[in-house]
């Protein structure tokens, strides 16, 4: 948590803060569910203020739904080899193909 | 598919015609397709098998109205469906590996442990979205996911499927589709991060 060592009432804050919501492991897996389901508000008001003041739990939210936004605008192009069909296996689909 | 036959639009009517065709035009689309879904080669390839097929058989429904790829790609998306099902029926032994808790490092009472928590990713999302090597990472990873979870992840992330349509093609419960997606996620952000984002050793 991002806090000065010395401001005793930042401290206090973000520790009243650290009681009162989810833990991070916790928030890891209300992160998840939030993106598949709508959370309750008392839910997503809790997991806010842990967001205020824990900058692990804003990284992992930001990587797990940019992991999301990256599989849906996946490349069509097969810019690979491997992401191509090999010369036997077109081979085998034609014969395939020829005798139905 | 750089070498790609193009046709003129009067021609491309005709085509749909021509199923010794479709593998030269439409066959390293379908398996991109279904690699990056299934992620098993030969997986793969028996399912554009199918998919050409059944085509085959059902061409005189080929309307003509959409085009011949998208009409393809829509009986793939069926024969991709009927696999995962046919999984749902199956379960494996690496899902019960993947399901102990690899990550109990990561936190330290339940708060992440400040050194081996999510560190800041370079390059950033954009950036990293035009790079060849982030979907090669991204692929590798895909690739350790255990099969069932793999298959619940993608329909999910990739394809928009609702949570609700996955437990019901895959036979599963409420509960176990959130452990399984939550699982994947975790695992998936990971590997892209001791594998790709970040130059220095994989954090204890």
């Amino acid at each position: 948590m991002n806090i000065e060592p010395n401001n005793w009432l930042t401290a206090n804050v973000v520790g009243l803060l650290a009681r009162i919501t989810p833990r991070c492991h916790d928030m890891t897996r209300l992160i998840s569910r939030s993106q598949d389901a709508v959370l309750p508000v008392g839910t997503r008001i809790k997991m806010r203020m842990h967001l205020w003041i824990c900058a692990w739990c804003v990284r992992y939210g930001v990587q797990v739904r940019f992991v999301r936004t990256a599989l849906r605008v996946c490349p069509e192009p097969p810019s690979s080899p491997a992401g191509k069909l090999s010369e036997d296996a077109k081979q085998r689909l034609r014969q395939a193909l020829s005798i139905a | 598919m750089s070498e790609k036959p193009t046709k003129s639009a009067t021609e491309g009517e005709a085509a749909h015609a021509a199923p010794e065709h479709w593998v030269d035009e439409h066959g390293d689309c379908l398996f991109h397709y279904a690699l990056t879904r299934v992620r098993r080669t030969e997986v793969a390839e028996d399912l554009v098998q199918d998919t050409l097929l059944a085509a085959v058989r059902a061409q005189t429904n080929f309307s003509g109205r959409s085009s011949e790829r998208s009409w393809l790609v829509g009986i793939l998306k069926n024969k991709i469906s009927d696999h995962f099902r046919k999984l749902g029926r199956e379960t494996t032994f690496t899902d019960l590996d993947f399901y102990s808790d690899e990550h109990s490092d990561k936190f330290e009472n339940e708060f992440w442990n400040h050194s081996t928590g999510p560190r800041v990713w370079k390059p950033e999302g954009e950036e990293a979205l035009n790079r060849t090597e982030f979907w090669e990472h991204l692929q590798r990873c895909l690739g350790k996911l255990p099969e069932r979870v793999a298959s619940v992840f993608l329909m999910r992330e990739m394809d928009d499927v609702s949570a609700k349509e996955v437990c019901a093609t895959l036979k599963i419960t409420d509960a176990n589709l959130w452990v399984m997606l939550h699982r994947a996620r975790m695992a998936l952000r990971l590997c892209l991060e001791n594998n790709y984002f970040t130059d220095g050793p994989p954090s204890a």
